[in-house]
């Protein structure tokens, strides 16, 4: 209590701090939003934000009100909100139109809207502004009373006339900086619409606020608020009193009428509205918040009740229970609650009443007399002043009736004003028959009546009037008494005068329609209205032609003259150009007659948005910005048009009002169709989050999954090297040791080879179990990032080379399957770690010689696009499935064929989800092209990032090896890689040095570059085939006396030096090679090689026999047709007939001595 | 019937209902059993029309356009 207390002292303070720094935030906030930020102006265009200003409908008398009223009346005060909501579910109908036509006709108030549909007409203008601000201004002043009201009970110190003044000081700059900032007609107010919403949630927190301290704090919750209730005494209920049905339908129907006719309504809802769409989401949300508001209203009012505290201090009851509960900053932030109505109603009803009092009250004022005219150019001054002036003008009516009137009464008073603008409004804007005189004759009597039977009797009780005048009538006329005209009794104040009021403006209305007839121009005007929208000077296909004789500058500049009176010379301009572009004449120098009419009515209607319908029409037919000629020949022109399209005019508007309709519909399906656009996307984006989430937890998955097999991996592999072993010491010992005891017994010797071949078996599926290891293991390294690459500068050739020499063992159990390699010369070298290449070569080699039973694997190497290598291996095997192309390089997937069991292949399924990690380490791409039934071939590329020039081909080849005395270069050519890495090693363990061609055309390139000692040379190559190649060896004078020996399944030389059939003797081969290369090399060619005798073309200059046995007849495998010299090895010749070789002439028998160890091996036995 | 019709129809209805029930004759039957009943029936009448309210804005922005046009004809 002591804080309380203490906090109590500093309250008048606190209060005006307070005060000051929210004002001073509503400043900020709209200075901020003015600035039109980004997030300034999402805020503004949300549809939330204009629904949330409506809530300006809340004022100060609502706030403090409405628990006031519940206490006295009950339940009648939800009438006045429940009219809204009512009346909020035809605003898709009454609200969009008018923002239709506020849109079309730049209206910028209601009474602008009457104007504008009422022939332009000052007067029915002039009416409802007066109306307005007769009607309005006391409601203002209800608002400084309650600030001023509430200030005290608050402080407990009267805040006096000083602190009036600083509150309408403060709305007043609020105001004008919030609602009157600028005269621009393209300009709405977003900072107004801004606070007015962030004044709307202050006002709920701190009801929502003080409602729950009373239900929770103060009482026990909402059954102990009842049961005091009870005790205290209900609150009165409706239906005891049999006038309350009508209060509360007099209530129910001004409080709808209210919720969009008064002028601040009207402003926010109508003319403020950025958007027409937004009507849909106010239509449910702000009857939403007006529930939410009168939420706590019936408890804090039975709790007041229960306590029974007098009849006059019902109204500040949501202070006084804090106050009195010792809760001073509970108190304090309902008075800012408080204030925050009452300031958002202040500046937004001063805003419109100012709008429609300067363009409808003063302007036509300052028009007449020439003195004035000044004023004209400084409008915006006089609309701050205007504000001033009405916000002074409702401090004057509060200071002197404000202790009269209770809150609620003036409040019904300003609804029943406002209910006046009904009539017109709606005749207006839905009817076709309303007339101008009609609806003057309706506003003014209407709001006479309203003045005389409702204003009248409120001064009567103030004592400005006598007191007995509401009853008795003026003069003792009883039939004019204001309570019961015309003797009407048995109504209550305000249901009588909402009766009286209504019906003479309805009756009125009715009356001077039927009685005088609207002119053309009205009679347009409705036909718009009632369509919703202005008619827009459009040029169709069958416009006449008219001539472009009208200088526009000579216009622009009488236009200008005209509305210099009220812009500045550069506003005025600025805003004409933009007419001007609006109407499609930028550039132009002259314009049509046509033209110029529809220039004429944009400036008007933007003229419209500052000035009014009413002033903006005068203002542009004061000078001659269509002259009398040429409103004849637009007379003219309209008239043919209408003669040309033999239509009438009423069936021409009905199709232009079809085609816009039909334009609208379009426009607002691509405004929906955009919404639902962004929604969808906005459930994608959300989806997309979801599975990135997803995906995350995968892949945590996938790393922890990875993590496991790599530790479980690694503690099998210790106990699977000893099983693996000791199963080897065991077959060996087995196979040493106790096979043989068995070989004597039949019956031991069987068990014996079952047992072998169960020890086989376990020491097979160990290596497989090893390999399943090893496979996981590399996986998971390089998942895991653990894997070491050793890269290094690799000729893709010599990688695919080895690979494919590796692969070649795996061949010899496939006769009718060919292995062959087409390498592209002059690749770029590819930086890479070896081994981790070469296992996906292998791999892949490996699965395309596993699948493919007959036919071809064509190994490519070649440049890829965009940079980088390529390298493919295509095979004739049964090809993938389309399904399974991709899924392929998942772990542990095999494609199936028929059975799963019985055709699942052999492998672990890891070895393609390895290569993809290590072709994709070095960002390449791995994938597979197949036709089914047709075989596949798998693809690498390799970018560029990854590769470097190559050193040279052909120097690579041949680069002589680090160490030792240079050796002799043999040169391989051969398009089988088996064949050529079978010389290739054969040659190096010999001795040589090799280097290797796969082709005719590779094989010159190496040849030129490394100068090799001898070529062996295969005829059969696809490309340049070796008798080319061997025509071109000797074409050329450096490489013309290089040895070449034909290795070939073709019996013949073409043109080499020696030649040898395949399967090619090892013996001789190197036999020859060293002869080749040493023991002829001192003879002349000729000696050698025989001229040719034979007619077999191309047929062999010599004849080199195989090993002994081979041939037992050699003289048939010479054959008849060759002539020439047979070379025949020494440890041979023995075991052949050479008798009929040396008998015949055309041969040359020569018999080559034997190596040594060839000697020592021909005279071991059994060889 | 053009679809603008039909909407106006719908809140016109809308509006009748609800219009009645806040009339005198139901309300007053609430009312006489007492202010509890009587709050009830406002709540309840007053949830309903924001609920009407609501169906009828999500109704107008579906994406097949139903619920809403402009005036067909003409």
């Amino acid at each position: 209590m002591d804080a309380g207390r203490g906090a109590s002292d500093l309250l008048p303070l606190l209060a005006v701090v307070a005060l000051a720094a929210y004002a001073t935030g509503l400043f900020a906030l709209a200075q901020w939003v003015e600035r039109r930020g980004p997030a300034a102006r999402r805020l503004v265009a949300h549809p939330a934000t204009y629904a949330l200003s409506l809530s300006v409908y809340c004022t100060a008398w609502t706030y403090y009100g409405s628990v006031g009223m519940a206490t006295t009346s009950g339940l009648l005060f939800t009438a006045l909100f429940l009219g809204p909501s009512l009346g909020a579910l035809l605003w898709w109908t009454v609200l969009s139109r008018c923002i239709r036509l506020k849109n079309a006709f730049h209206l910028t108030s209601i009474a602008d809207l009457l104007a504008a549909r009422f022939g332009k007409s000052p007067g029915v203008a002039a009416l409802a502004a007066g109306g307005a601000l007769v009607g309005l201004t006391p409601y203002i002043a209800l608002q400084l009373k309650s600030v001023i009201g509430t200030f005290a009970i608050l402080t407990g110190v009267s805040g006096g006339d000083a602190l009036a003044l600083g509150v309408c000081l403060a709305m007043t700059i609020l105001t004008i900086a919030c609602g009157a900032r600028r005269l621009d007609p393209y300009e709405r107010h977003p900072g107004l619409v801004a606070v007015a919403a962030a004044d709307a949630l202050v006002k709920l927190a701190a009801l929502t606020a003080v409602g729950l301290f009373v239900v929770f704090v103060l009482g026990d919750g909402p059954l102990d608020i009842l049961n005091r209730a009870s005790a205290g005494g209900e609150l009165p209920a409706l239906g005891r009193e049999q006038g309350n049905y009508l209060l509360w339908t007099t209530y129910l129907v001004l409080a709808m009428a209210a919720s969009f006719m008064l002028p601040r309504q009207f402003h926010l809802a109508v003319v403020e509205n950025a958007d027409e769409g937004h009507v849909r989401t106010a239509q449910w949300l702000f009857p939403l918040y007006l529930l939410a508001i009168n939420l706590f209203v019936l408890p804090i009012a039975l709790y007041g009740r229960s306590l029974a505290l007098p009849a006059g201090s019902a109204d500040t009851l949501v202070l006084d229970l804090p106050l009195g509960a010792g809760r001073p900053m509970l108190a304090l932030f309902v008075f800012l609650g408080g204030f925050s109505a009452a300031a958002t109603m202040v500046m937004v009803s001063t805003t419109a009443l100012a709008t429609m009092a300067t363009n409808h009250l003063l302007l036509p004022l300052i028009n007449r007399p020439p003195a004035l005219a000044f004023l004209r150019r400084r409008l915006l001054m006089c609309r701050w002043a205007v504000i001033a002036g009405i916000i002074g003008l409702a401090f004057a009516f509060e200071r002197h009736f404000g202790h009269t009137a209770m809150l609620a009464g003036l409040g019904m008073i300003s609804f029943a004003a406002a209910l006046q603008f009904v009539p017109p409004v709606l005749a207006g804007v839905f009817g076709r028959g309303a007339s101008t005189r009609g609806a003057a004759l309706g506003l003014g009597g209407g709001f006479s009546v309203w003045f005389w039977t409702l204003v009248v009797p409120t001064m009567a009780r103030a004592g400005w009037l006598p007191p007995d005048l509401p009853a008795r009538g003026p003069f003792g006329l009883s039939f004019l008494a204001p309570e019961h005209l015309l003797g009407l009794t048995g109504l209550d104040p305000l249901s009588h005068g909402v009766f009286w009021s209504l019906l003479a403006n309805i009756g009125l209305l009715t009356f001077g329609s039927l009685l005088f007839e609207q002119s053309e121009a009205e009679r347009r005007l409705s036909e718009e209205f009632v369509r919703g929208h202005a008619v827009r000077p459009v040029r169709p296909a069958c416009w006449p032609e008219t001539p472009a004789d009208i200088e526009l500058s000579g216009k622009r500049a009488i236009i200008l003259s005209l509305i210099a009176d009220y812009f500045s010379p550069l506003a005025a301009a600025t805003l004409v150009d933009r007419c001007i572009a609006t109407a499609g004449l930028a550039g132009r120098e002259r314009i049509t007659v046509l033209e110029l009419a529809a220039l004429h009515k944009a400036v008007e209607t933007v003229l419209s948005g500052s000035l009014g319908a009413a002033a903006a029409h005068r203002a542009m037919n004061r000078g001659t910005v269509v002259s009398f000629d040429e409103s004849a020949s637009l007379s003219e022109i309209y008239g043919r048009l209408m003669a040309e399209l033999k239509l009438p005019p009423a069936e021409l508007i009905a199709k232009i009002d079809y085609h816009r309709e039909r334009e609208a519909f379009m426009r607002r399906q691509s405004q929906e169709l955009e919404a639902c656009v962004a929604e969808r996307t906005s459930d994608l984006k959300a989806k997309a989050a979801e599975l990135t989430r997803a995906n995350a937890r995968l892949r945590e998955l996938d790393r922890l999954k990875s993590a496991f097999l790599s530790s479980v991996s690694h503690e099998l592999r210790t106990p699977l090297t000893s099983i693996l072993g000791f199963s080897k010491l065991l077959s060996r010992d087995f196979a040493r040791h106790f096979a043989p005891l068995a070989a004597g017994e039949q019956g031991l010797s069987a068990r014996a080879g079952r047992m072998a071949e169960n020890l086989r078996i376990i020491s097979q599926e160990g290596e497989r179990l090893t390999r399943l290891i090893n496979d996981v293991l590399d996986l998971s390294r390089i998942e895991e990032g653990r894997l070491v690459w050793r890269d290094s500068a690799l000729s893709l050739g010599a990688l695919v080379n080895e690979a494919v020499a590796a692969t070649a063992g795996l061949l010899s159990g496939k006769p009718h399957l060919r292995l062959c390699m087409e390498l592209a010369p002059g690749l770029p070298e590819v930086l890479a770690d070896r081994d981790r290449l070469l296992q996906v070569l292998l791999n892949i080699l490996n699965n395309a010689v596993k699948f493919t039973a007959a036919g071809e694997i064509r190994v490519r190497t070649g440049p890829a696009d965009g940079g980088g290598v390529r390298l493919s291996v295509k095979d004739t095997g049964p090809g993938i499935p389309a399904e399974a192309r991709e899924r392929v390089f998942d772990e542990f997937y095999q494609v199936v064929r028929g059975d799963t069991l019985l055709n699942k292949p052999e492998g672990t399924g890891l070895g393609l989800a390895i290569c993809r990690q290590i072709i994709e380490h070095y960002a390449g791409r791995i994938w597979v092209e197949s036709e089914s039934g047709r075989g596949c071939e798998f693809v690498i590329e390799l970018p560029a990032e990854a590769t470097r020039p190559a050193r040279g081909p052909a120097a690579e080849r041949c680069a002589p090896p680090a160490d030792g005395p240079r050796r002799p270069l043999v040169l391989v050519v051969d398009d089988d890689p088996a064949v050529r890495r079978y010389l290739v090693r054969l040659l190096t363990d010999a001795g040589y040095a090799t280097a290797e061609a796969g082709d005719g055309e590779e094989a010159l390139a190496v040849a030129r570059a490394c100068r090799p000692d001898l070529v062996t040379m295969d005829l059969m190559m696809p490309g340049m085939d070796g008798r080319t190649a061997i025509a071109r060896l000797r074409a050329g004078p450096e490489l013309a006396r290089v040895p070449v020996i034909v290795v070939s399944v073709l019996s013949e030389t073409a043109g080499a030096d020696a030649a040898l059939t395949k399967p090619v003797d090892e013996n001789l081969l190197l036999g020859t090679v060293r002869r080749l290369l040493e023991g002829f090399a001192d003879l002349p060619q000729h000696d050698l090689l025989a001229p040719e005798r034979s007619e077999r073309a191309g047929a062999a200059r010599f004849f080199l026999f195989p090993e002994a046995g081979g041939l037992p007849e050699p003289a048939a495998e010479v054959g008849e047709d060759f002539s020439g010299a047979v070379l025949v090895p020494a440890h041979s010749a023995g075991s052949l007939d050479l008798a009929r070789l040396a008998a015949r002439p055309d041969l040359q028998l020569v018999i080559m001595p034997d190596e040594p160890e060839q000697a020592e091996a021909c005279r071991t036995p059994g060889f | 019937m053009p679809r603008s019709i039909r909407r106006t129809t719908l809140l016109a209805a809308l509006f009748g209902a609800f219009g009645l029930l806040l009339a005198w004759p139901l309300l007053s039957l609430a009312f006489e059993a007492g202010l509890g009943a009587g709050a009830a029936y406002v709540l309840a009448v007053w949830l309903a029309m924001i609920v009407a309210a609501y169906l009828v804005s999500r109704a107008s922005c579906r994406p097949d356009g139903a619920g809403r046009g402009p005036q067909e004809g003409g």
